[in-house]
């Protein structure tokens, strides 16, 4: 399956979702994408999902350690990274990527396994539920029904 | 030139029996495989003919297919070498075809040669051309790529070598020319062997330019490196961390990094994110050194930690990059990494390279590159 970047945002509540074999030869994109959510000044949450990928090559790992570093030096907060995939959490664990994201290796059913949000959001309990409801609804996005999201979505990057 | 005949170096009789085919207007006759190999880096091919004196000679013909990938190589094998367990060898290693020599049956030897140049003609004229590039420019761009993996081949070490009671050999398989994985090992002092196998984000001329940074670091590190960096090679790592974020190539290294105390056979190592982790097969069997840890060039102020471990008789450390693991059998990760242990296990009992238990003419289609570092205490 060819590999996928989607990326998705509500309020300020952002998801990345990787499907399928991603490798990706230039992240200029990527690069764009990660700094205009950073500057986004309703900016509240990200999730990165691998759930769907198959595989993620060296430069997608780059993309990744690049949005944590940012999430931690602009807002210091871990960002929450889900792999459900076990071949691709040996190797994220393998690359010491546990002490930089929330990883979460099920899959997302309640909220609670969403962890910790980032500090402006936590100070008030209907931000926070708002932003996890619009996680919830962003987690159900994949490629069969992303033409539902369409006002939502954005494919970043597509590459076989 | 049509066709490179790469003849053997001493064996006037062979030289004098093949005259015939090297004074043909488009062929240009060479004297073996170094000749051979600095002509191809500047000029190329349509085919070569290798002359093989025994069908073990292929292993020499599989070199250049892997190098030369594009350009398909047909061996010249004595009449009395030739049997069905060579044609088989043949097949399995990617060679065009297998031409006899000396036996007296038609077709002769001008009409194979002939009938296999329309064929690879036929095949060139199928070929479509690249899409946007005019021919010149492809051409010079092959030729640019092809100066490239020739001057990074010649960045990589000896192999096999012997260093102390240690020997140490490599191979390194880009997925086109050039390679973003990088071996290397040298002495340091005369007690101490340095070694590492590096792998760069993405493959090709981009991340080729990042192993010459990093084997320039690694030389640099080497000649000021106090006796405490030889035991904990972390150090290294964090300061090559350093030095990679310093320069924002926008690239970042997973490696294993290993010194060898050559008199006490400890291994002092260090992993930056390597993976597959490094395999010890000992009398005990092989199994992995796990050790997690960020690849160099990503993060700031990381620290890398270090392990030590005994080198018993006749134990080996064996590093490969994760490239390989696309040709390893099983259904998952767990798998196949048991796969590559059972192969590393093989390939010492049977006193092989581990990269001979592989079929490198099929690695040839590899989307990732792939590299092989071995390391043997003998003595």
């Amino acid at each position: 399956m060819d590999g996928r970047i989607l990326v998705a945002h509500h309020d300020g509540v952002y998801l990345m979702k990787f499907t399928g074999d991603v490798r990706v030869t230039l992240c200029t994109t990527v690069d764009s994408f990660l700094d205009s959510m950073f500057s986004d000044s309703l900016f509240k949450s990200v999730i990165v999902d691998l759930s769907e990928a198959e595989c993620i090559d060296s430069t997608s790992l780059g993309i990744l350690a690049k949005l944590s570093i940012q999430a931690q030096s602009r807002f210091d907060y871990l960002p929450v990274l889900v792999s459900t995939n076990p071949d691709i959490t040996r190797v994220l664990k393998s690359m010491g990527f546990e002490d930089v994201f929330q990883l979460i290796e099920d899959k997302i059913e309640n909220a609670e396994q969403l962890g910790e949000l980032p500090k402006i959001t936590c100070s008030d309990n209907d931000i926070r539920l708002r932003v996890i409801e619009a996680h919830r609804i962003l987690m159900e996005m994949n490629e069969n029904n992303r033409a539902t999201f369409h006002n939502l979505v954005e494919m970043l990057e597509a590459a076989s | 030139m049509t066709i490179l005949l790469i003849q053997p170096e001493h064996d006037s009789s062979v030289i004098q029996s093949l005259e015939f085919l090297a004074e043909m207007d488009d062929v240009l006759a060479v004297s073996g495989l170094p000749s051979a190999r600095r002509i191809l880096h500047t000029d190329s091919a349509e085919f070569i003919l290798f002359y093989c004196s025994t069908a073990r000679a292929f292993t020499l013909c599989e070199t250049l297919i892997v190098e030369f990938p594009d350009i398909p190589v047909a061996a010249l094998l004595p009449t009395q070498e030739f049997s069905q367990d060579a044609l088989r060898d043949a097949l399995r290693i990617g060679l065009e075809d297998v031409i006899e020599l000396g036996t007296q049956a038609s077709p002769s030897l001008e009409e194979v040669i002939s009938r296999l140049k329309k064929r690879i003609h036929r095949r060139h004229a199928h070929r479509a051309p690249p899409a946007s590039l005019p021919d010149e420019h492809a051409r010079q761009l092959e030729h640019d790529q092809r100066s490239g993996s020739y001057v990074q081949s010649q960045m990589l070490p000896v192999t096999p070598i012997t260093i102390g009671a240690y020997r140490m050999s490599h191979k390194v398989l880009p997925t086109l020319y050039m390679s973003g994985d990088f071996v290397d090992y040298f002495r340091i002092t005369d007690d101490f062997v340095l070694f590492y196998m590096a792998d760069v984000s993405g493959h090709g001329a981009g991340s080729a330019f990042v192993t010459v940074m990093l084997k320039n670091f690694l030389d640099q590190i080497s000649k000021t490196c106090t006796p405490a960096m030889l035991d904990e090679p972390g150090v290294m790592l964090s300061q090559l961390n350093k030095a990679l974020l310093g320069n924002r190539l926008d690239k970042h290294v997973s490696m294993f990094l290993g010194v060898v105390d050559l008199e006490n056979h400890i291994l002092n190592y260090s992993n930056a994110g390597h993976f597959p982790h490094g395999i010890l097969v000992d009398l005990n069997g092989s199994q992995f050194i796990e050790m997690n840890g960020k690849p160099v060039g990503l993060f700031e102020n990381v620290s890398y930690a270090s392990a030590k471990l005994e080198l018993g008789d006749d134990s080996q450390l064996v590093l490969v990059s994760d490239g390989i693991l696309e040709f390893l059998p099983g259904e998952d990760l767990v798998a196949k990494e048991m796969a590559l242990l059972d192969k590393v296990t093989r390939a010492k009992q049977q006193k092989l390279e581990i990269w001979e238990l592989f079929d490198l003419a099929e690695i040839l289609g590899a989307s990732d590159d792939i590299s092989f570092l071995t390391v043997t205490r003998t003595g």
